[in-house]
């Protein structure tokens, strides 16, 4: 699991990026939500521990909302560039993953994120964007051309990475639910 | 004469894993060692891989914490001890999509994989569904369906619609739908290269943990032995019993001939050693001309 900004929110350090880092740093459609303004400290250290927890547990399933677009996705174009499918868009489950995005969106929209945590929300916000995007254009059938792969692919590994970034195995978020792996039902 | 060399090598383990996840309602029963393992098939100058593992980085802090899984290497560790190295594998079966079998596509640089298309389709399909049918979206990371499309867009995907022969040269692909997961497939080595073959041998994935899947007790019904499935299936108990009754019969009802990855006791069957990472190499058939990897000097070098 990666340990980054939001993981360490709940041990009591301050949210810093240094220049450069990952997690502010996301290439194409991502950069703008990540690159907000920067935390003020004294208005952090009136959050509580609780604040933190309860947006955790609230966000936690449009996490799993986007993750599981993002891998739908993933496997229309795997079928796009890998099989000899044409009709690899399946319009019924298309329209489900309209309802998943919108529900993502509607979970975010009404989120007041505690401000020390504002980057996560923001990363999520973000990813909901990009996968919208590419669900229009999969509505519209553009997504035809290698071009427009490349395209769609890009904007799915910025999400992928910030995912991956928002990922903390203390809510449950994380890419394999691992709650229920098949090969790990033993405790150590 | 002998086309290929095949070796079943462990890359980590869990110490205790109840023993009902490995055969179907054996609740209660305790717990064993549960290697995970992926398998090299080497010869007709080909190197390929059936599963490739999974990503330390990605998974290797959760699952040692939570779950006990440990002694993770890297493939290029584990590979070193065949004399093999992740860029000298042309060829990687995916027999499913869990993370820890199609979880470390990017350590194997010049290789074509190979998945059933329903794996895929169906994962897509999993994932649209409500959150009370989730259930059915185990085990996968959709970061590794995206690592798919990296692979697909390479050209280095093949995704396979039912049965594929002579993937290489005596190598056939078998599906095994709706079973373990919705696209499995196992692997068929026919190491004579006949089409008939009197020496053939199966890589069947999760489709079979232990030996006990196809040589259980059968004193419940009045038999010997009999199939009892593996204790996950995302599809069906049933079609489980009817891909082992298709391997036994592609090996002619010969059991060892069906290699389950995650049996510790391969040990028992087949010539093998530990290695100085305390993981096991097993030796399941040598190529004409190929030297053993488990005997005389490799052990030998092993034990110094």
């Amino acid at each position: 699991m990666n340990d980054h900004a939001w993981h360490r929110t709940l041990d009591e350090t301050p949210v810093l990026h240094r220049a450069g880092c990952d997690a502010v740093k996301h290439p194409g459609a991502l950069s703008e939500g990540l690159e907000g303004e920067a935390p003020d400290i004294d208005a952090l250290a009136k959050e509580t521990r609780d604040e933190i927890i309860a947006y955790g547990l609230a966000v936690r399933p449009a996490y799993d909302l986007l993750k599981r677009l993002l891998g739908q996705y993933a496997g229309l174009l795997v079928l796009a560039y890998g099989s000899r499918r044409r009709d690899y868009v399946d319009l019924v489950i298309l329209k489900v993953a309209g309802d998943q995005l919108r529900e993502a969106a509607e979970t975010l929209g009404g989120l007041r994120p505690p401000r020390r945590v504002q980057i996560h929300h923001d990363a999520l916000r973000s990813a909901c964007q990009a996968l919208a995007g590419i669900q229009h254009r999969l509505a519209a059938g553009e997504i035809k051309s290698d071009a427009d792969k490349d395209r769609a692919h890009a904007i799915l590994k910025t999400v992928q990475n910030a995912l991956s970034q928002a990922s903390d195995s203390r809510f449950a978020m994380t890419m394999v639910d691992f709650r229920q792996a098949c090969c790990c039902g033993a405790s150590a | 004469m002998s086309d290929y060399s095949i070796w079943v090598m462990e890359y980590c383990a869990v110490e205790n894993y109840h023993k009902s996840g490995i055969v179907y309602g054996a609740h209660n029963q305790g717990h064993k060692k549960l290697p995970y393992c992926y398998v090299v098939i080497k010869g007709k100058g080909h190197v390929a891989m059936v599963d490739v593992g999974y990503n330390n980085k990605a998974y290797g802090k959760h699952l040692g914490d939570k779950f006990g899984v440990t002694n993770w290497h890297s493939p290029r560790e584990v590979l070193s001890e065949v004399g093999l190295t992740p860029e000298d594998v042309d060829s990687a079966f995916i027999t499913h999509a869990h993370f820890d079998h199609f979880g470390n596509v990017e350590d194997f640089p010049n290789a074509h994989f190979y998945i059933q298309e329903r794996e895929i389709s169906k994962w897509v399909w999993a994932m649209s569904l409500p959150d009370r049918l989730r259930w059915m979206m185990i085990a996968v990371d959709p970061s590794d369906i995206l690592r798919g499309v990296d692979l697909a867009k390479e050209g280095r995907l093949t995704c396979v619609d039912g049965g594929m022969s002579d993937v290489l040269p005596g190598i056939d692909l078998y599906p095994a739908h709706d079973s373990h997961t919705f696209g499995c497939m196992w692997v068929h080595v026919r190491n004579d290269g006949a089409q008939n073959s009197k020496d053939g041998w199966i890589l069947a994935g999760d489709l079979v943990y232990d030996f006990a899947n196809l040589e259980g007790d059968g004193d419940v019904v009045g038999v010997e032995t009999m199939y009892t499935p593996v204790g996950l299936a995302v599809g069906s108990q049933m079609n489980l019993l009817l891909s082992y009754e298709e391997m036994m019969k592609t090996v002619d009802y010969e059991a060892r001939r069906v290699i389950p990855i995650h049996e510790e006791r391969l040990k028992d069957t087949f010539p093998s050693r530990i290695t100085k990472n305390n993981l096991r190499v097993t030796q399941i058939c040598l190529a004409d001309g190929e030297t053993s990897k488990v005997t005389g000097e490799a052990a030998m070098t092993d034990a110094e």
